[in-house]
């Protein structure tokens, strides 16, 4: 399904010496399969917005229209439905982990739906996550961190659902980890799933992301095509984010020696050639 | 999160916020045992000027109060109605559906709402003005008489203080876990009432897990920076009456004269 936020804002605790503005005048849209990355400093609003669009919260004003549901200010009866399709994970799996087995665990979800679920989905899901089968019947909460946020996003995997939120998926884990998280999350945008993760590695983004969309203080500070937006520092900065490391090295290049040399998606194999290519005509001439 | 504040701090920079904590709690001791001794219409007109004077002086907005009472006002409500229709004292005033409602029953409902009222409104505008710490370091200063008798003043105005501190924490990681298991399809609001029961496992399970592994990472922390209790310790925080304190409370004392005045 196809995501679009209309001039929304949001708002905790209106009406109240405590009120907080989240969001503000958020206009946005996520096509059906994109991988969407959202960045910005804590507090900036991201989860907010997250949340906004599977219906835990609704917002203040305007509208967001996932599908054939439309969420506004007021009641939606059903919201299930929705939520049956786009599932979300939230970044603490300590949030939502309570069974004894992590069978169980995966189990949760589907059962609440009204989804049946075979064994053999099961194993599949557990595999794809990169656990193995052998934890199925061991307790969630005698796993390591990095292993319960894989029950986690397993037990999210096991709906099947069109679209799949990620907030914050890589924080805390180690290289390994990430990297195998970051392939599994592109094998299900290959399968036609729409992806939107929370992250702050930006080399995460740069491999992935079909789109970005930044936020500073409740606002989108800048969205597009990641490449478009790390080619503009400046704002990136004002941000509280750092452009992937490739960005910062041919800007130095740039300074330095003079050679300019735009950044299309290359490996970093074709551009040391590119660059040694470069210093080599330098030389010549 | 509802809006209800019993029990919530609001930081402002009013007078009533920079009053020392136990100035607070004896005014709101005194005042409380006040109210219920109370019995004209004079004294009670007295307590309550002095009980929105207080609350106007806090600079938080009525509105917000009167909001975060709301279960208050009905508890008053049903209190007042209650005696309407049970109290038998005094003349017959008139009669609604074949109920007689006594004049007693009025005045006798007016005065115990009023009390209710002014009890919550104190203790509220204590509470809205006086950060949970401050009010523990309170309790804590005032039974220091007690440690004589070897009651374990520190050691109670520390659980107290611990409990106060995670209340928050507790109430929003209620709201993640909420959330988390509601994107899982947990449904708390439709169903058999059996099924809702036991959609409260999967909220209260995760946070008494993590209530625990906090309260030991917590008991580590304090071991490692060598926490033995209250002996030789030093506050941080250290409570001193100010002229301000002297004001209000003779203020207070004026008020509580004038109320013996017209009560005795
Ligand atoms: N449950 C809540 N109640 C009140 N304020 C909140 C709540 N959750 C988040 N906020 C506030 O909303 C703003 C945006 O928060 P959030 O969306 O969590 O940011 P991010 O995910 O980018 O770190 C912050 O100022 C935060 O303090
Ligand atoms: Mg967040």
């Amino acid at each position: 399904m196809n995501l679009d936020f209309k001039d929304v804002s949001y708002t905790y605790q209106p009406n109240t010496p405590l009120e907080n503005r989240a969001l503000e005048d958020i206009n946005l849209s996520i096509r059906k399969g994109s991988f969407t990355c959202v960045a910005g400093r804590t507090g900036s609003g991201k989860s907010t917005m997250v949340q906004l669009i599977n219906g835990l919260l609704r917002p203040t004003q305007g509208e967001i229209v996932a599908g054939d549901f439309s969420l506004t200010q007021g009641k939606n009866k059903s919201i299930k439905e929705l939520r049956k399709q786009v599932a979300m994970v939230f970044q603490y799996p300590e949030h939502q982990l309570f069974e004894e087995t992590v069978k169980k665990e995966l189990i949760f979800g589907p059962k609440n739906f009204g989804i049946k679920v075979t064994d053999s989905q099961i194993e599949q899901v557990v595999k794809a996550v990169g656990l193995s089968s052998e934890l199925l019947d061991r307790s969630p909460f005698e796993l390591s961190g990095g292993q319960k946020r894989r029950v986690a996003i397993a037990s999210a995997l096991i709906l099947d659902p069109s679209v799949l939120i990620l907030d914050e998926p890589t924080a805390g884990l180690d290289p390994t980890g990430q990297r195998q998280l970051m392939d599994l999350f592109q094998i299900l945008q290959s399968q036609g799933k729409t992806i939107i993760m929370i992250t702050h590695h930006m080399e995460h983004v740069l491999r992935a992301a079909d789109q970005l969309i930044i936020f500073d203080q409740g606002r989108i500070a800048v969205q597009g095509k990641p490449i478009e937006v790390f080619s503009d520092q400046e704002v990136l900065r004002k941000s509280g984010l750092q452009p992937p490391d490739e960005f910062l090295f041919l800007d130095e290049l740039k300074k330095q020696f003079d050679i300019d040399i735009p950044y299309k998606g290359q490996t970093l194999d074709e551009l040391v050639s590119e660059v040694v290519k470069a210093i080599k005509l330098r030389d010549l001439s | 999160m509802s809006s209800f504040i019993i029990g919530q701090y609001m930081p402002k920079d009013s007078i009533i916020h920079r009053l020392d904590p136990r100035t607070k709690m004896l005014i709101v001791f005194f005042f409380v045992i006040t109210i219920f001794i109370a019995d004209g219409v004079w004294s009670y007109l007295i307590l309550l000027i002095f009980a929105i004077l207080t609350t106007t002086l806090t600079t938080i907005p009525v509105k917000y109060i009167a909001k975060g009472l709301k279960p208050v006002w009905w508890i008053i409500i049903i209190t007042l109605v209650l005696h309407l229709i049970i109290t038998k004292e005094g003349p017959t005033l008139f009669n609604v559906m074949g109920w007689d409602i006594h004049q007693g029953a009025f005045i006798k409902g007016a005065k115990i709402s009023l009390r209710f009222f002014l009890l919550i409104l104190m203790t509220t505008v204590l509470t809205l003005t006086t950060p949970p710490i401050a009010i523990t370091d309170a309790v804590e200063s005032l039974l220091k008489p007690l440690k004589k008798i070897n009651v374990p003043v520190h050691e109670l105005a520390l659980m107290m203080s611990i409990s106060l501190r995670f209340i928050p924490t507790l109430m929003q990681e209620m709201d993640k876990i909420s959330k988390a298991q509601a994107s899982r399809g947990l449904d708390m609001s439709t169903g058999k009432l059996k099924d809702r029961a036991q959609a409260i496992l999967p909220l209260f399970i995760p946070l008494f897990i993590n209530a625990f592994r906090r309260a030991e990472d917590l008991a580590i922390a304090m071991e490692a920076r060598g926490y033995r209790g209250g002996e030789y310790r030093t506050k941080f925080r250290e409570l001193r009456f100010k002229r301000q304190d002297v004001v209000v409370s003779i203020m207070f004392l004026l008020m509580i004269f004038l109320f013996c005045l017209i009560e005795f």
